[in-house]
């Protein structure tokens, strides 16, 4: 049995950016791979002597290898992300809020501030997430970063603005309220669901190159770890 | 070697592509040398995919991955019975096209 093991370099990097941008299924991503290792094993050239820019080989493949608009797309793109952003934020703001009341052996208070920032971060997430994955903005490296650090920001912003309390619910039933939003929220990222779609390679069956097992960890673990290291400050400083 | 214009090689691509497949399957770096030794001059593999990968989406072409004695496996394609029979209406056509340029180009030379 020959394992077509390929070698990760930055023309192949690139080619799977760009073909992940323009939703090209990972089987189809697989073969794509499989075709250009096959192709200069035989003919002794480069992947870009024979295939060219990668982002330009992405796009001439893309109408026969991307679906194209299916059933269900506006849900998956829009309504999704933007409940996923609502369902983040006000259990983060329920969370934090419901220990803060238990801690104080008082009621929980819900500021303007947190409303707002709700409503401002669901808008916004959604809106800036279809924004950075579009392949132009995508090789923008700088305007990227800065718009990705920006971002998480936004809704903080009226929290502090605006701390006057517009409600005081029961803590325990804030709490329980944020947990069960925390928990829908972070469901797609625990179970591999947003990992699903796999780049296997057709001749072995097997994924050529596989994630980093450390990254994975810490796309899974990244908010919970996060909220637990403020639930614990918020317990320990009173 | 000859490199013909790139627009007269992308006009008649498609129908060489399906010609050297009506001999039997074939795996693309085979395909490109076969067009090469026919006098087409180079074909790159960023050309052919793209090409092959439109003519099984239409259903003309088939593939499968082969796994050979030696390296890595090889993607061979194959016409489909619809690929056979687009191929002969393309080439009837084709002897059309190449008979009307040469009637054009006959007349236009004798006319002064």
């Amino acid at each position: 049995m020959i394992h077509a093991r390929q070698v990760m370099d930055p023309w192949r990097d690139t080619l799977i950016t760009e073909l992940r941008l323009r939703e090209v299924p990972g089987n189809r991503i697989g073969e794509v791979l499989a075709e250009v290792d096959a192709y200069c094993a035989d003919s002794g050239q480069t992947p870009t002597e024979e295939f060219g820019d990668p982002i330009t080989y992405a796009q001439s493949l893309t109408d026969v290898h991307a679906p194209g608009r299916r059933p269900g797309d506006a849900v998956r793109k829009i309504l999704l992300p933007t409940a996923q952003a609502f369902a983040t934020l006000t259990g983060v703001f329920a969370l934090l809020d419901g220990v803060d009341g238990l801690v104080h052996s008082g009621p929980a208070e819900v500021t303007f501030g947190q409303v707002a920032g709700v409503a401002v971060g669901t808008a916004v997430f959604p809106l800036v997430l279809a924004v950075v994955f579009r392949p132009a903005l995508f090789r923008r490296g700088r305007a990227r970063a800065i718009l990705m650090a920006v971002v998480p920001m936004v809704p903080a912003a009226p929290v502090v603005l605006w701390s006057t309390p517009i409600a005081h619910v029961s803590a325990v039933t804030l709490l329980t309220a944020g947990l069960f939003l925390l928990a829908a929220a972070w469901w797609p990222i625990a179970s591999d669901r947003i990992f699903a779609d796999r780049i296997i390679d057709p001749r072995t069956g097997a994924e050529p190159f596989t994630t980093p097992p450390m990254l994975l960890a810490v796309v899974r673990w990244l908010l919970p770890a996060t909220l637990l290291l403020a639930v614990v400050l918020i317990v320990l400083i009173p | 070697m000859t490199q013909w214009p790139a627009e007269w090689l992308r006009g008649a691509l498609t129908l060489c592509v399906l010609g050297v497949l009506a001999d039997g399957p074939e795996y693309g770096y085979a395909i490109a040398q076969r067009l090469d030794d026919a006098g087409l001059g180079t074909v790159k593999g960023g050309t052919l995919y793209p090409l092959l990968a439109r003519l099984e989406m239409d259903g003309l072409v088939r593939s499968t991955w082969q796994t050979g004695a030696a390296g890595p496996g090889r993607k061979y394609f194959a016409l489909t019975p619809a690929g056979h029979r687009d191929l002969a209406n393309r080439s009837r056509d084709w002897d059309r096209f190449v008979d009307a340029t040469k009637r054009t180009l006959t007349t236009s030379q004798e006319t002064p």
